[in-house]
């Protein structure tokens, strides 16, 4: 836990070093990030190398790499732009996209966490003037953190293409998922309809912030899972092919007109393409 | 004697399947909607999306 919790802070760190030398000195009011909106993510894996390559091929993206102190790492770019990182964890046995949820008062957003079911993996550590993290689990082993107003953006998640577009749980048990996170981020759950089967949006001050579906894979783990926003999506499936990825989903007519593909990263995270066209 | 004759044809066929999935690669459907493969370091799960379950999605 220590382990992870030195990654968090170093990756980070260095994120908010670099926008600091890149962006204005001008504090951004807090209300920017708005809570419960995720403002981060992070990707650990087993091996940094192969993880970058691999996403490198598929993704406009690119990487600023450092090793502080041995501890391998990556800041994420597209188009120019830190949009999240990537740590090496050596010892994990598969690799994961975790998302950061911005919150107001991390001790309180924690304490409801907690209270309602949820456990603190890595405990809360400090960024300095960056602001607070802490990881978490869910009720269901689904992972997550918290991020405490961050003073700057430092991913401004406008669904631009190569960015981060959405976020789901694939809940196992939906009821319990919605009660949990009611209670412990105070989110409103709007349900609605979505291709004849049932889809909640989870907002806040009605603004939608994630979804919540039942898990389209029978027998696996729930899991937060996050969306990257392409409009090549057939070209991506195609390059996938040539990977050691694991599709789960490829393009097909039937869910949203081809537009969405979904795979396992050569070390497991899971991840979707969507190529959607959003009114601006 | 026809139930020992049972046994010692399910015994072989257990064998042979046995046998099958052991090598590197092979699949085996679940009914939990998951695919293992035996690789060399062992079973692994290979998941697959649902498509009668599926809705997810930008709203």
């Amino acid at each position: 836990m220590k382990i992870l919790a030195r990654l968090f802070f170093l990756s980070t760190f260095f994120l908010y070093s670099f926008q600091t030398s890149a962006q204005s000195k001008e504090r951004p009011m807090v209300t920017d990030h708005g809570y419960g909106n995720i403002v981060w993510y992070t990707l650990v894996t087993p091996n940094l190398d192969e993880s970058m390559s691999f996403y490198k091929t598929l993704l406009p993206w690119s990487f600023q790499e450092y090793t502080i102190k041995g501890q391998k790492m990556a800041v994420v770019y597209q188009n120019g732009e830190s949009i999240g990182s990537v740590v090496e964890l050596p010892k994990a046995d598969a690799s994961l996209w975790i998302g950061l949820v911005s919150v107001e008062d991390l001790d309180l957003a924690t304490e409801r966490f907690t209270k309602n079911g949820g456990k603190v993996i890595v405990d809360k550590f400090s960024i300095g003037p960056v602001g607070e993290q802490i990881i978490l689990q869910g009720p269901s082993s689904e992972k997550l953190g918290f991020f405490a107003l961050p003073s700057k953006t430092i991913s401004k998640l406008d669904n631009g293409e190569g960015q981060w577009l959405w976020t789901e749980l694939w809940s196992n048990n939906v009821s319990k998922s919605r009660a949990f996170y009611e209670e412990a981020l105070q989110l409103q759950v709007k349900e609605t309809v979505y291709d004849d089967k049932p889809y909640w949006v989870l907002e806040y001050d009605g603004k939608p912030k994630a979804g919540l579906i039942h898990n389209p894979v029978p027998g696996a783990n729930e899991q937060w899972v996050p969306y990257i926003n392409l409009k090549d999506v057939e070209g991506a499936y195609q390059k996938l092919l040539k990977t050691k990825a694991h599709i789960m989903l490829a393009p097909t007519e039937e869910v949203r007109n081809k537009s969405i593909l979904i795979f396992e990263d050569p070390h497991g995270a899971t991840l979707c393409i969507q190529n959607y066209n959003r009114e601006k | 004697m026809r139930k020992a004759k049972r046994g010692i044809y399910s015994a072989v066929v257990v064998l042979l399947l046995c046998s099958t999935s052991g090598c590197s690669g092979a699949r085996v459907g679940t009914s939990a909607g998951v695919d293992v493969v035996w690789g060399s370091n062992g079973p692994r799960v290979r998941p697959h999306v649902s498509i009668d379950v599926f809705n997810g999605g930008r709203w």
